[in-house]
């Protein structure tokens, strides 16, 4: 069953003129993206930093101002007078809990948040709701008084898990959960995420730049560059053979162990991403691609092919393997 | 509220700062009691007299009177001027540097022009223009001084907004579905605090100078009541020969700046959880 559907999505930010203040560049962050999630599967979004996943998770929650394209929850047109009741049914862990949790606030204030915002039942419930929310998560009762720079960076980010449980999502958008805390952490914060998941029935969206995450615990995988769809398609099908040029490049640029036992024939991720403000026409990346040719200045075409979608000129005639 | 003034108790600089105010607004409300003269009386025998001739520990003015009664009562006048006028600056401030902050479209551009407009003008100009429009009286003196202080409370807010905003709980909260109400009231202002009280303690003093100003203007108190701003300003003329006319007043300023300097740091200490042992 579909959870979410996103059609056609664009997100431009206007880049404003100093003097008369008005826009007169955009940056198309999210630019035509489209994609659906099942219910109770972990989709990722990978793509290198500045490929626009962030502002697809907050264009989701109504945060940035769409520009154009439709979101479809549970089988209902999303508007913006939806967002009040979307922003319970999906919720956000961001990367960093340094940041992300309000330091003049207890933790239980934090954790509450939602149920007051949202005016879910009276003191003793969410007493008793916080309380459970909490070992949930892994945290002991006492962790509630403190505030947030007592605790770890693990801690906190259970904390930013609860916050998030606290009102019963359907869907959960992970935005890098993990990234910025020690390897030692990060492996008992993946392990509790996918506990939850199992326990409360939760859909993920992972977006991240951790593709070894991603080949361990995603379904399916959504691969942006420069706020535009590359491929997305099973996990297990893009990892084993990438179809798009720039897949291929980000699967390859993973750091190995042994660097000397590359492969010849591994493309490792060379020259800059172009600027936001200009990028390439038609295939944004023709400037990096060793397979670019003329038709690359034209906007590729969605391709249906080997049970995914890949936007790219190559497989326009299906004639040449990569 | 136990608990708050536990704290307060334990930190050094908020209790330092706390008894001077304390002191001031006792010499304040208790000045006949204090004060060993009236604050209008002359002392003929002794005009200018240097600290402790005559019985006047601090000496008199060019007019024989006592400085000590006069900073007593002064301190009437220079309190309420700084704390009035310190308020109205920041109470009105806050609100527009939180409106152009938060909404930084085109009522926080519009805000933010008709602000540097306003800080284009020097602080004295502004207050004196003011007076003209409210008329003159100590009253209207503090309504101006707190209305000139207005802008720079406006800048100094708003980018301490500018700042929490970008913060990832702000946008935590609206994915939780606070309203931009919550957000401000719950998130926004606790975290600008600091930034508030520092910058209101720091203004205290410039609040009681501008008093000295508009009363030398004869726009201010009228003599012969006395406040710290006006004693310093009557006593500049004889700065070479009765330098102590200056002296006190301007010490009463300064310790009392110094208060408030001290209260708003350990306020802001109290106030800040990643400070609390
Ligand atoms: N509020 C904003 N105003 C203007 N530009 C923005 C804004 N937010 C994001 N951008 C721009 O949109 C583009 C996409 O940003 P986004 O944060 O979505 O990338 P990301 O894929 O999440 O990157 P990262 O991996 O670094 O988190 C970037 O070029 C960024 O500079
Ligand atoms: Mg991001």
């Amino acid at each position: 069953m579909k959870l979410l559907e996103v059609k056609n999505l664009k997100v431009f930010f206007p880049i404003k003129d100093k003097l008369f203040g008005k826009p007169t560049k955009f940056v198309k962050a999210v630019n035509n993206v489209s994609f659906e999630v099942e219910k109770g599967e972990i989709f990722s979004i990978v793509g290198e930093s500045g490929s626009g996943k962030s502002t697809i998770a907050l264009a989701l929650m109504g945060i940035h101002e769409r520009n154009g394209g439709s979101i479809i929850f549970n089988g209902a047109e999303v508007n913006q007078e939806d967002f009040k009741t979307l922003r319970r049914k999906i919720q956000i862990v961001f990367q960093d809990p340094d940041s992300s949790l309000d330091p003049r606030k207890r933790i239980k204030e934090i954790i509450a948040e939602g149920l007051r915002v949202h005016r879910v039942g009276d003191k003793a419930f969410i007493d008793e709701k916080v309380r459970d929310i909490v070992e949930k998560v892994g945290l002991t009762v006492d962790t509630l008084r403190k505030y947030p720079h007592e605790l770890s960076g693990g801690q906190k980010q259970r904390v930013g898990i609860a916050r998030a449980l606290v009102l019963e999502p359907e869907l959960i958008i992970l935005d890098e959960p993990t990234a910025s805390l020690d390897v030692s952490i990060q492996a008992q914060i993946l392990n509790l995420l996918v506990d939850l998941q199992e326990a409360l029935g939760l859909t993920y969206i992972l977006i991240t730049h951790d593709l070894k995450l991603v080949e361990h615990i995603s379904d399916r995988t959504l691969v942006m560059y420069l706020g535009k769809v590359m491929e997305m398609g099973e996990t297990k099908q893009i990892m084993n053979k990438p179809l798009h040029p720039y897949t291929k490049a980000l699967i390859d640029s993973v750091p190995v162990p042994n660097p000397e036992k590359r492969n010849e024939n591994e493309e490792i991720l060379t020259g800059e991403i172009p600027s936001p403000l200009n990028p390439p026409e038609g295939c944004p990346f023709k400037t990096r691609c060793k397979y670019r040719m003329e038709l690359c200045s034209k906007e590729p075409k969605s391709i249906k092919l080997e049970n995914r979608v890949v936007f790219c000129h190559l497989y326009e005639s299906k004639n040449l393997e990569v | 509220m136990k608990a708050f003034l536990k704290k307060l108790l334990k930190n050094k600089s908020a209790v330092t700062g706390f008894s001077i105010i304390l002191l001031n607004v006792f010499l304040a409300i208790f000045a006949p009691l204090v004060a060993t003269c009236q604050f209008d009386e002359m002392d003929f025998m002794y005009v200018m007299a240097k600290p402790g001739e005559g019985g006047h520990i601090f000496g008199t003015d060019d007019y024989g009177r006592d400085i000590f009664s006069r900073l007593v009562y002064g301190a009437r006048v220079s309190l309420m001027v700084g704390i009035i006028s310190v308020g109205i600056g920041a109470f009105i401030g806050t609100i527009l540097g939180i409106i152009a902050g938060y909404y930084e479209g085109f009522i926080g551009a519009l805000i933010m022009r008709f602000n540097d407009a306003l800080l284009s003008f020097p602080y004295v100009l502004l207050a004196i223009a003011m007076m003209a429009v409210l008329g003159p009286g100590i009253f209207n003196a503090m309504i101006a001084i707190g209305i000139v202080m207005v802008p720079s409370f406006a800048r100094v807010i708003r980018s301490a907004v500018l700042n929490v905003k970008e913060e990832t709980f702000i946008t935590a909260a609206k994915v939780l579905g606070a309203s931009d109400f919550r957000i401000i009231f719950s998130h926004i202002l606790p975290n600008i605090f600091p930034s508030l009280i520092i910058y209101s303690s720091l203004n205290f003093s410039g609040a009681v100078i501008s008093e000295a100003t508009l009363s030398f203007l004869g726009l201010g108190i009228q003599p012969p009541t006395p406040s710290w701003g006006s004693m310093l300003s009557e006593a500049k003329d004889f700065l070479q020969v009765a330098p102590h006319m200056a002296i006190f007043p301007g010490l009463a300023i300064l310790v009392t700046c110094i208060g408030f300097n001290l209260l708003g740091d350990g306020l802001r200490d109290i106030l800040d959880p990643r400070l609390r042992k």
